[in-house]
């Protein structure tokens, strides 16, 4: 068959290949598969610029039941999976994967076992979606970068002298994905994170985290209740309250 | 003009052998939520096929010890996909097929099926997991799936059955249609564990198409957080209080 016929027929047929993930350039590729925080390069947690009224929420409160038990009151202690944007600001060495498909991103933080679902585009309605550790996200891609748009983020658990900052519900966070090289040429993934919380905030939060490219480790079982469960099974008193 | 003729020609026979190929070479999409139908799952065995020390471990049960749901630790494979009360959000994607549990324990359980990768060999040194090894591969229109190395610690179901660090589970998933519910995803399970089964334990659990729900994050440790202890700080404090203005 001539070259161009044979062209001509491809391009013919193109219409009834089977779809591919269109909703996703090619630098996905580069993305997909296990990260780790590179704590070396990643921004510290910032500070927050706390309103006036908010200090003074976190004051009264800290007064009406303080001082804080570190055992009890500490909801990282207790298995409470902390809100965005902790396990994205996390520098402790859990790993996280990126998993790309048809129209969606998910993210699977192996810290509590958290995980987000990003849809691409046109994001489904979510006007009832409940407040969760892990927010109401919706992603775009501008380029080669991926942003995500991450609202209704749950309250509890954060905001207690144990934990981050208070948050309201009129917290977004606004995550750019992208992708760069270390100064040793090794492969990076760049999450540049911004936090806007009018009601709380005097001004928007932005800092920057770096993540090691992590083709060998597995995104494991996080077993938050294993040492309650191993003394349940050997027989001993919990050193938790409510399992004595 | 024949020669146009003879390019049309071309054309519709590449596109129809395109089409052709992509319907046998392609698996079938199974991705998108679903929800079980306990209806037309299969119930376990009665009575079932356990060997004597299983029976023994069986009668020895003890629902508020030996329930690692109640500590709020996973359902584990396969309690995960056979408890019939857990919603199923598949995520396939061409090397890969993830089955995620939102079972209200753990935020997630997530069943990782590596397409094309066959088990590692027995390692005494590496531990079990709640979730187990799976590789899988695609039988035309069938994923099957088989999982290895599940922590013995889980049990297969609410009423206390346990398996041994043998169990090996093989599954069978595909598509289907219903009169009444429309498209379902069907997995036929065999449970092979010579410490706890005299015989192969076959069941089959049905998952009908629900692109509307949605699986939520988990709350047990949540919930017993906030009504355990939480609660309870702040009535200390409230009677801290009442008793200072005294």
């Amino acid at each position: 068959m001539k070259r161009p016929a044979l062209l001509l027929a491809l391009a013919a047929a193109l219409p009834f290949a089977p779809a591919l993930h269109a909703a996703h350039p090619a630098v996905s590729g580069e993305m997909a598969g296990v990260w780790l925080p590179d704590s070396k390069r990643s921004d510290r947690a910032p500070r927050v610029p706390l309103r006036p009224e908010a200090a003074e929420s976190r004051e009264k409160w800290l007064a009406e039941y303080g001082p804080v038990d570190q055992r009890i009151d500490d909801t990282n202690a207790s298995c409470i999976a902390e809100p965005m944007p902790w396990p994205a600001r996390l520098i402790a060495q859990y790993p996280f994967e990126l998993l790309f498909t048809t129209d969606r991103v998910t993210v699977f933080y192996e810290v509590f076992g958290s995980l987000r679902r990003i849809p691409i585009g046109t994001p489904r309605n979510t006007f009832d979606s409940l407040p969760s550790a892990m927010g109401t996200s919706s992603g775009r891609w501008e380029g080669d970068t991926l942003v995500v748009e991450t609202h209704t983020i749950r309250r509890d658990g954060a905001g207690k002298p144990t934990g981050d900052a208070p948050i309201s519900n009129a917290r977004r966070i606004t995550e750019r994905f992208s992708m760069g090289k270390d100064e040793a040429g090794n492969k990076q993934l760049r999450n540049e994170l911004t936090i806007v919380d009018p009601v709380v905030l005097t001004a928007p939060v932005k800092f920057t985290m770096r993540y090691k490219w992590s083709p060998d480790i597995f995104v494991g079982e996080y077993l938050c209740q294993q040492d309650i469960w191993d003394q349940n099974l050997q027989g001993s008193p919990s050193t938790v309250p409510w399992r004595k | 003009m024949r020669s146009m003729w003879r390019i049309g020609c071309v054309a519709m026979a590449s596109a129809a052998a395109l089409l052709s190929w992509s319907a046998v070479a392609a698996p079938p999409d199974i991705s998108g939520t679903w929800l079980p139908v306990e209806s037309l799952s299969t119930p376990w065995p009665d009575p079932l096929p356990l060997t004597d020390s299983a029976r023994a471990r069986y009668a020895a049960f003890d629902p508020d010890r030996d329930e690692p749901a109640s500590f709020c630790m996973p359902l584990g494979t396969p309690r995960n996909t056979t408890s019939g009360t857990s919603a199923l959000e598949v995520l396939q994607a061409s090397d890969r097929v993830y089955f995620v549990f939102q079972p209200n324990l753990l935020n997630a359980e997530t069943r990782r099926v590596y397409l094309g990768q066959p088990l590692p060999a027995a390692d005494p040194d590496r531990l079990p997991t709640w979730l187990g090894m799976s590789s899988g591969k695609w039988e035309g229109q069938t994923l099957a799936v088989e999982t290895i190395e599940m922590e013995p610690q889980a049990i297969l179901n609410g009423n206390g059955l346990t398996h041994s660090g043998g169990l090996k589970v093989r599954e069978r998933w595909h598509l289907a249609r219903d009169p009444e519910r429309g498209r379902l995803l069907v997995n036929d399970l065999v449970l092979e564990d010579a410490d706890t089964f005299s015989s192969p334990v076959r069941l089959k659990r049905v998952f009908a198409w629900a692109p509307d729900a949605r699986l939520a994050e988990g709350q047990c440790s949540e919930r017993l957080w906030i009504d355990q202890i939480w609660r309870h700080r702040l009535r200390e404090h409230a009677a801290a209080r009442k008793a200072g203005a005294k």
